[in-house]
């Protein structure tokens, strides 16, 4: 039977991608079916506990912003809690008919073996059972039952049984207090309508066994990068000790060996993996951090550390100790001394060595996998000829079936970034595909009653069960214990709440009592917690006056009796005092100007304003320059064969001609005001002036090609930059044919900790676009690129082949021997050192091409206006680069396109439409209500003193004349600034200190 | 050493080579420098670097690389053409280079003298009685000591 819902999209897989597709469509509106083959969530991020840059988790910050009552605010390595999201797990799909707007999805669900809704999670099923296979969860270091938990600190804790490794012997049915168990489940088939479908299965990681020579299977201390982080995880095999599985010694030397299964068109894995510089450089970080002694060396090709931050990282990394050899290892070796052996050529001294290792670390790329191929056959698309699903390209993230959307690794291994970003864009056009359009829906509450003049009458409801350990606990005494207490009206106990007889039970004998608040003595809050507090519903009470609390976690593991009845009686008296003093804020309501300001016309601006558009919201599009377009309009190729002119044409067109955009050219901001939903833009046009009203703003000014004194530019017009070589060679000042020699030099004045910083990420991809368009015409050319890490990341490196294979010359230099230039007459020589022959080379290119990157149009005025910060080099200042890749810190204020950070056409067009995304969501209904716990301020005893202002991470307060204000969308109820402020004059009505101090008591009486 | 100028250099002969079977993929070489860490010779001889020969090759340093010794110390064990990510046929490119060589009369004296050898004898170590007499010795059956295709396999085009 198929469930009407066409406003439903279909999201298979839940990792990182699929999660934030799937939580941006809910906040949206949307209903969300997330489909995940595995029995948990959370993808490989489940394994992974430290990311770049802060080396945190962080996998949080995806949570909903703006509304988050819906959402459980748990830790998301528990689980996620959406009630716009429905979570199948271990259901893959297995046919996909009909179209955009109208698919018919068939979801088959494997067996669990274990019914979650009856699993408490006790564990005595894991200890009955006889088998026992390798732990995927560790990466096989390490073993686990048949019946075991996929994630140990996933919630809910229910078991789930590996009936690929299960014999039926049947110990643990008997076993199972609950009758949770059945080994005849089979699979279930359903049909489910959705409007579109996001594909997001993830891809795979490489396998370096044989063929390969690094005796990873052989060699208990050859290890992936992913089972370092395994064991460098507190979760881990060894606790999150660094010692060598081999024998169990610390570990004093590790060599990363990079690009295994990539960069190896030999095997047809003619792809860079993108993310594995990275990883590697932050692996040897955490080992530096947890280990200072222990030699960190990392064994690589390209440092391709590329992007916004990676060249920051890089030598943050280095200065740590990491010392980087640049040369490919084929093959790994044991020696007598149980050591590992690795043979490299080290250039500096135009010798052969060999080092010994205690643990080698392979960084082990992409894979595609056969999930991948079978998904993409149910779905009807195509993947590229190494497996993966195609790159978006400048138009669409949609695969080639209307309606269907690629995010994620599954296009090739991306950073949490880059996944975040593609997941948002994912699910704009999902939502627009289907009907999602306008306002989302308003959640309808349930009618409560107010009790905030009410004198406290708490109740209190024990479950007996408390996972099957609460049955010996002396109920008697402690039910005596409690009822003691003045302020408890009654205390009822039930049996597993957790199950719906049990539920029905607990709601039987607590009406008709006349409580006003509730404390619930149960097991496991994370999953029960929002179950148990629809428990205030038949009382008439909001749901955040029934307050959850641990008993099984609270120490009743402990033998004496007499403790745990004291431990019980505490843990609850705890929680009733919390009740007891808990304040009734109001909940404050802003109504959102459903208009979106955006400043700057070009490719990321133009993109942003038609993703906003299109989804029901007026945009007012403001460019300074009398046309749109921006710096995108230079561009005149791409490295695909793209066509970016007649693109960004029919992007004008489309924008011009929208209804709901109004475009203001020569136009510029001067103003701006007002909170997260409600905004004043003053705006300028000439000497016109003009006052919009906007809830939210998408800034994305753009970049320029940037200058640099370095080689000569501008000393002879011989020396020019590749932005110029493209103009000119379209313009057809430059002849190909005319052209024998030319030389490009990269990082012209970037990744210069004295320049600019960073890596401007696109410049490789142009010397290759610029190489191709002049042996296109003239195939003799003899053209020289000298780099120092050449950045053709994911599939780039295919076409980086294909160049070299048309004869271009890749030459590495230094930064401490960089190239010199001198202009003589007309001519210009360039000279510099090949690093392989050891020489100088002397040469008088008829062009000097320099890769000078791009910088971000100066946007300091700009920040200082709306009040949001810059990074060192000039580019916005994410919230979070990782998690909250657009978002700025002043809510309500986005940024996309080269503004914020440096970034090819394809991917910008991706961040413009995750930022429209963002927009979208906050201004998706008509009032922005904040969660019930934001800090306020107590006027008479602030004392101006700014702490709470610049203590508080989400920009949620700012002075206004004599007062401090909160912005109570903005505001998450952290808590801080009521911690940092010397008058308490700043506060958080639920988390009072006469409440804190009431449950100190009750815990400590 | 020396600056190269490379303005004086053969830009055509990579591409020339590039053609030759024994050249295939040449240039798609990345310098990831798998060959040289491989390479059992380079391991005891510094002299000897697979890499910098292809480099030398690609750049157009057409005489330099035809008239390098280091070539002659490859000892054809084919790790590097195993290795190599790119599938650049290191040791046949390494044997088209030898013989261009000694063509263009670039080999060294000993690899000449060598070469006199075979022409003339077949074999780089002529056989004589005295060997097969030592051979009879030990059951072993004789080899001729004159080759009488010599002619055929040397005549001139």
């Amino acid at each position: 039977m198929a469930e009407q819902n066409l406003d439903t999209v279909l999201v298979i897989g839940a990792g990182v991608g699929g999660i934030k597709a799937a939580i941006d469509l809910a906040e949206r509106g949307c209903r969300v079916i997330l489909a995940e083959s595995s029995p948990a969530l959370g993808g490989i991020l489940s394994q992974l506990d430290y990311q770049f840059p802060n080396n945190h988790c962080g996998l949080c910050r995806m949570l909903p912003a703006w509304e988050r009552d819906p959402a459980s605010e748990y830790c998301m390595r528990k689980g996620l809690f959406h009630r716009n999201i429905r979570i199948l797990p271990m259901t893959e799909l297995i046919g996909l008919e009909g179209g955009a707007g109208r698919f018919e999805a068939t979801l088959r669900t494997f067996p669990r073996g274990v019914a979650p809704e009856r699993c408490i999670g006790c564990g005595r099923c894991e200890e009955a059972c006889p088998v026992e296979v390798y732990d995927g969860f560790n990466e096989g270091m390490g073993k686990r039952k048949a019946v075991h938990r996929e994630v140990p600190h996933n919630v809910p804790f229910s078991y789930v049984i590996d009936f690929e490794a299960c014999t039926k012997c049947g110990e643990c049915v008997e076993a199972c207090p609950t009758e949770a168990i059945s080994l005849e489940e089979k699979d279930t088939q359903a049909v489910y309508q959705a409007g579109a479908v996001i594909l997001a299965p993830g891809c795979g990681l490489y396998d370096p066994g044989p063929p390969d020579a690094y005796n990873y299977q052989s060699l208990p201390d050859v290890i992936t990068s992913l089972e370092l982080e395994r064991i460098l995880s507190g979760s881990g095999p060894t606790s999150g000790r660094l010692i060598r599985p081999s024998t169990g010694e610390h570990v004093r030397s590790i060599a990363w060996i990079q690009c295994v299964g990539s960069r190896n068109a030999g095997r047809g894995q003619d792809f860079c993996s993108s993310i594995c510089c990275m990883f590697a450089l932050k692996e040897a970080l955490l080992v530096k951090e947890r280990s200072p002694e222990t030699e960190a060396t990392v064994f690589y090709m390209d440092m391709r550390a590329y992007g916004k931050e990676g060249y920051r990282y890089h030598l943050q990394s280095a200065a740590a100790g990491t010392e980087l050899v640049q040369c490919r290892v084929h093959t790994v070796e044991a020696g007598p001394d149980g050591r590992l052996y690795i043979r490299h050529y080290l250039e500096a001294e135009g010798e052969v060595r060999e080092r010994a290792f205690d643990l080698v670390v392979l960084s082990t790329g992409q894979a595609s996998t056969p999930e991948m191929k079978r998904l993409a056959g149910v779905a009807g698309v195509e993947l590229n000829t190494c497996g993966f699903a195609p790159g978006p390209g400048l138009r669409t993230s949609a695969a080639d079936r209307a309606g269907v959307f690629w995010c994620g690794s599954a296009t090739g291994l991306k950073d949490i970034t880059e996944t975040v970003l593609q997941a948002e864009s994912a699910a704009a056009e999902a939502a627009a595909c289907a009907g999602v359009t306008s306002e989302s829906p308003e959640s309808p509450s349930p009618a409560t009653r107010d009790v905030s003049r009410e004198i406290p009458r708490v109740g209190v409801l024990l479950c007996r069960c408390l996972g099957g350990q609460g049955r010996d606990l002396p109920w008697e005494e402690i039910r005596g214990d409690i009822a003691a207490h003045p302020d408890i009206v009654d205390v009822v106990e039930a049996d597993l709440l957790c199950r719906p007889e049990g539920f029905d039970e607990a709601v039987r004998k607590l009406g008709g009592k006349d409580l006003n608040r509730l404390v619930v003595g149960a097991c496991a809050p994370y999953v029960y917690d929002r179950r148990l507090r629809k428990l205030g519903a038949g009382l008439g009470l909001r749901e955040d006056l029934v307050e959850v609390v641990d008993l099984r976690g609270t120490g009743l593991g402990t033998g004496d009796p007499r403790e745990k009845r004291r431990l019980a009686g505490s843990v609850v008296a705890s929680a009733v005092q919390k009740q007891k003093h808990r304040e009734f804020p109001g909940t404050a309501v802003i109504s959102a100007v459903r208009k979106v300001v955006i400043v700057g016309g070009g490719l990321a601006g133009m993109t942003a304003a038609l993703t906003v558009a299109e989804s029901g919201i007026q945009v007012h599009l403001l460019e300074k320059e009398d046309r749109l377009g921006g710096e995108t309009r230079q561009r005149r190729f791409t490295l695909d064969g793209g066509d970016p002119v007649s693109f960004l044409q029919g992007l004008e067109e489309r924008v011009r001609g929208h209804e709901a955009i109004e475009v203001y050219t020569g136009t510029e901001l001067i103003g701006f005001s007002g909170e997260p939903g409600c905004f004043a833009a003053r705006i300028q046009t000439g000497d016109k002036g003009e006052s919009l009203a906007c809830g939210a703003i998408i800034l994305a000014t753009g970049c320029r090609e940037a200058e640099t004194d370095e080689y000569g530019l501008g000393r002879s017009n011989r020396i020019i930059r590749q932005g110029d070589l493209e103009a000119g060679l379209a313009a057809g000042r430059f002849s190909a044919g005319d052209l024998g020699r030319v030389i490009m030099i990269q990082c012209a004045g970037s990744r210069d900790p004295d320049g600019r910083a960073y890596c401007s990420r696109i410049c490789c991809a142009s010397a290759l676009k610029n190489a191709f368009k002049i042996l296109e015409v003239n195939p003799d050319a003899d053209i020289f690129v000298l780099y120092r890490d050449f950045m053709s990341y994911g599939f780039m490196e295919s076409r980086y082949r294909e160049l070299r294979e048309m004869g271009v010359q890749f030459i590495t230099y230094r930064p401490e021997k960089k190239p010199e230039v001198e202009v003589e007459g007309d001519e210009v020589l360039v000279r510099f050192q090949e690093p392989i022959l050891r020489r100088t080379v002397d040469v008088h290119p008829d062009l000097l091409i320099l890769s000078t990157g791009m910088e971000p149009s100066d946007n300091r005025s700009l920040a200082r206006l709306i009040g949001i910060q810059l990074n060192e080099d000039g580019f916005f200042q994410e919230m979070d680069p990782k998690w909250r890749p657009v978002d700025l810190e002043r809510p309500g204020v986005f940024a996309c396109g080269t503004a914020l950070s440096p970034r090819n056409m394809e991917e910008a067009v991706i961040q413009a439409r995750a930022a429209a995304m963002r927009a979208v969501i906050l201004l998706g209904r008509k009032t922005l209500p904040s969660s019930r716990t934001v800090s306020e301020v107590r006027q008479a005893l602030c004392s101006l003193c700014e702490t709470c202002i610049s203590i508080c991470p989400f920009e949620a307060r700012f002075r206004d004349k004599d007062r401090i204000h909160v912005i109570p969308s903005a505001c998450q109820g952290c808590g801080l600034c009521a911690a940092a402020c010397p008058n308490g004059a700043a506060w958080l009505p639920m988390f009072t200190d006469r409440q804190a101090m009431g449950m100190i008591e009750g815990l400590v009486d | 050493m020396e600056t190269i100028q490379l303005d004086n250099l053969d830009s055509g002969f990579k591409r020339e080579l590039a053609r030759l079977p024994e050249a295939a993929n040449l240039m798609a070489c990345f310098t990831c420098l798998t060959c040289v860490a491989s390479c059992p010779v380079a391991q005891v001889d510094s002299r000897f670097n697979p890499i910098r020969i292809i480099r030398m090759a690609l750049m157009g340093l057409r005489e330099d690389v035809l008239k390098c010794e280091e070539l002659w110390l490859c000892s054809s064990c084919y790790t590097c053409q195993e290795r190599c990510p790119n599938d650049v046929r290191i040791t046949d490119f390494l044997t088209l280079l030898k013989n261009m060589a000694l063509k263009e009369g670039h080999a060294p004296q000993g690899i000449r003298a060598q070469e006199d050898l075979v022409r003339t004898h077949g074999r780089i170590y002529p056989l004589d009685d005295f060997d097969n007499k030592k051979r009879r010795k030990i059951d072993l059956p004789p080899l001729p000591t004159s080759c009488d295709v010599l002619e055929a396999l040397f005549r001139p085009e």
